[in-house]
């Protein structure tokens, strides 16, 4: 473990919606520590609690969430902030990419006041250095004929670009923290993979801390350091990220590696799959909850929790009673 | 023999406000029974809108689509109920394609009750439990709702929807893109497994190059409404004969290998093509000739076709460095 302080800890974290029908509790347990300049990556399938996680840290859970634990930030518990200190945050040191970039941009709203009014609000800047700050981070971002685009409306670009345009936005205020969640699904091949580029161009550039939210373990092998995988809102297994993907010890990872359809793969045989799913939203299991799906379950895994343990020097934790061998 | 399905130098063009968009320009394609083909390439590519021609929900502007050697466009009614029934369909929403007020039962007997009117209840009833059997659900599911089922499990029952008339062939529009991974997988190995059951043809349109390699015999690659390359789908991907096919390739993020700047840029807009090779503003190999002469598709051995000036030079077999 490190002696340095992280930029973010998290601690205990659950995430539940007690007036749901069923009450679900789509997030618990979870810890994680991401020193600055790091990268994290959150993987799991839908229902697993990553965009929860993702949520959550910067105070942006849905109406209704109760969060529980601890989230620290630079030393400061985010966790009952006020919400005029977490907006205060998330303008200034937090920036938040959504999946959709559509939604978080405002469609009325010229793309060089939208640039601008972060940081008028949060930098005092006056006008003149405004645009030229908004000017230079959309260069930055790669978008072309920047200064043009200040004066065009969302609309009036393509997908591609307006991602460009909201990482710009998120990054304006040069935050130290930036939370991605699948920040390019919606996009095209191509245009994603020029996205991923970007993130790692931002990275090396900025000093930025990345956690991002993505359901592909390639993406997230490409772009990060760390990585936390999810099942069934509980982190089964976190640790370095080339390690943990080569090897995976629990073994919903190595399912889910396993069933990543890959252009290599040999062809003329069906896919690898995890039979079953996921338990449903609500669904309490007093074992492990991969379990029922699981090649190597045991009595025990049914009947009692593992904890996150250390498996390996180097950070990596697994929650399983009969973890993979290490290869 | 006939084709199952001919597309004959087909050609979409939709207004909009006084610009006409040609989604799709002289696309030519033969599908044989039984066979899967991936149709591949990013938005505005015109795979959704061939789907939509194929499937008669748009008309040709130019060219034409025959079913067993016959132009659809001069289908007699009784013609149209028998394509709906032999050709069928998969959305990408599995949630939204079915009627949520409707048991999965009810779902699935609709195209009988149309198609094989002649069918008891009883004969309907046990066609449908052995299809939710046939598509992995169990007979047990028939009573449910869409809103009581998983993505996967709706995806499920929209196949054995499509599959319950006995089609010869089914056209899926991007029906992996809203699953979790590991069910993407499932419904691939069903698709791969009803097509050897039943023969039934495929047509796949999906922007996943490694499930459509996984699926499909063939793929072809469009890009802006035309065909760049058309291949076994293993010839494809294996060793591309088109610029465009490589940086497709290129942009799937593989594990071990940080992501790689393309340089490639986006799309070029359908309202303006290129002159020439409509790829050519995004292609690192183009030269002066590829701006004026517009590639014909042409042969490359026996099993494939490609749409490119310079194919003969291998210019696409060079992965990117990384």
């Amino acid at each position: 473990m490190s002696a340095e302080a992280p930029l973010l800890a998290v601690l205990g974290v659950g995430v539940s919606f007690p007036g749901a029908r069923p009450p679900v509790r789509a997030l618990a347990d979870v810890e994680l520590r991401l020193l600055a300049g790091r990268s994290l990556g959150l993987v799991g399938e839908s229902g697993a609690g990553k965009s929860q996680l993702a949520l959550a840290i910067p105070g942006l859970s849905a109406p209704g969430a109760v969060v529980e634990g601890s989230i620290r930030f630079c030393g400061e518990e985010l966790i009952n902030a006020s919400p005029a200190r977490l907006r205060a945050l998330r303008g200034r040191h937090i920036g938040f990419i959504a999946q959709d970039p559509q939604a978080a941009l405002a469609p009325h709203l010229k793309v060089g006041t939208q640039l601008t009014e972060t940081l008028r609000s949060h930098h005092a800047l006056d006008a003149r250095a405004a645009r030229a700050a908004a000017l230079q981070m959309l260069e930055r971002v790669q978008v072309p004929a920047p200064a043009a685009r200040l004066g065009q409306y969302p609309h009036e670009l393509s997908g591609g670009l307006r991602q460009r345009v909201s990482i710009a936005i998120a990054l304006i205020a040069s935050p130290s923290l930036l939370i991605a969640d699948e920040p390019t699904t919606a996009l095209d091949v191509t245009v994603e993979a020029g996205i991923r580029a970007l993130f790692l161009k931002l990275r090396q550039e900025l000093k930025l801390a990345l956690v991002l939210v993505s359901h592909d373990l390639a993406v997230v092998g490409g772009l990060c350091d760390e990585i936390l995988v999810l099942y069934a809102g509980r982190v089964v297994e976190s640790g370095p990220a080339a390690a943990v993907l080569k090897d995976p010890r629990h073994h919903y990872t190595a399912a889910l590696a396993a069933a990543s359809a890959t252009l290599e793969a040999p062809l003329g045989l069906p896919l690898a799959t995890i039979a079953g799913s996921q338990p449903a939203p609500g669904v309490e299991l007093a074992g492990c909850a991969f379990a029922p799906r699981c090649p190597a379950a045991a009595a025990r895994c049914h009947a009692e929790r593992p904890p996150l343990a250390s498996v390996a020097a180097g950070g990596a934790r697994v929650a399983c009673h009969f973890p993979r061998a290490s290869a | 023999m006939t084709a199952l399905l001919n597309v004959r130098n087909l050609g979409v063009v939709y207004p909009d406000g006084g610009r006409r968009l040609r989604a799709l320009d002289g696309i030519e394609l033969a599908l044989e029974a039984g066979e899967a083909l991936g149709i591949v390439g990013e938005s505005g590519s015109g795979k959704s809108t061939l789907a939509r021609a194929i499937l008669k929900l748009i008309a040709p502007t130019t060219g034409a689509i025959e079913w067993l050697g016959r132009d659809i466009a001069a289908f007699t009614a009784a013609d149209l109920t028998r394509l709906r029934r032999d050709l069928t369909v998969v959305f990408q929403d599995p949630v939204a394609s079915l009627d949520p007020r409707l048991s999965v039962a009810d779902s699935i007997a609709e195209p009988l009750i149309v198609h094989a009117p002649a069918l008891t209840a009883p004969q309907r009833s046990r066609r449908i439990d052995a299809m939710l059997e046939q598509v992995g659900l169990g007979s047990g599911y028939g009573a449910r709702y869409p809103h009581e089922l998983s993505g996967g499990q709706c995806q499920r029952v929209a196949i054995a929807r499509a599959m319950i008339t006995g089609p010869k062939l089914v056209v899926c529009d991007e029906p992996f893109s809203a699953l979790d991974v590991s069910v993407q997988a499932q419904i691939v190995n069903l698709f791969a497994e009803l097509r050897r059951e039943t023969g039934t043809a495929l047509l796949v349109i999906s922007h996943n190059l490694a499930l459509v390699r996984h699926l499909c015999s063939r793929v072809m690659v469009l890009y802006l409404g035309r065909v760049m390359e058309i291949a076994p789908a293993e010839d494809a991907f294996g060793a591309p004969l088109h610029p465009y096919t490589r940086l497709l390739l290129d942009a799937v993020p593989r594990l071990g290998h940080p992501p790689l700047a393309l340089e490639a840029g986006e799309s070029a807009s359908p309202f303006e093509p290129p002159s020439g090779c409509v790829f050519r503003t995004r292609c690192r190999h183009a030269i002066g000739r590829c701006a004026v002469e517009r590639p014909p598709l042409a042969a490359a051995g026996s099993t494939r076709a490609v749409a490119c000036l310079r194919a003969g030079e291998g210019v696409a077999r060079a992965a990117r460095a990384g």
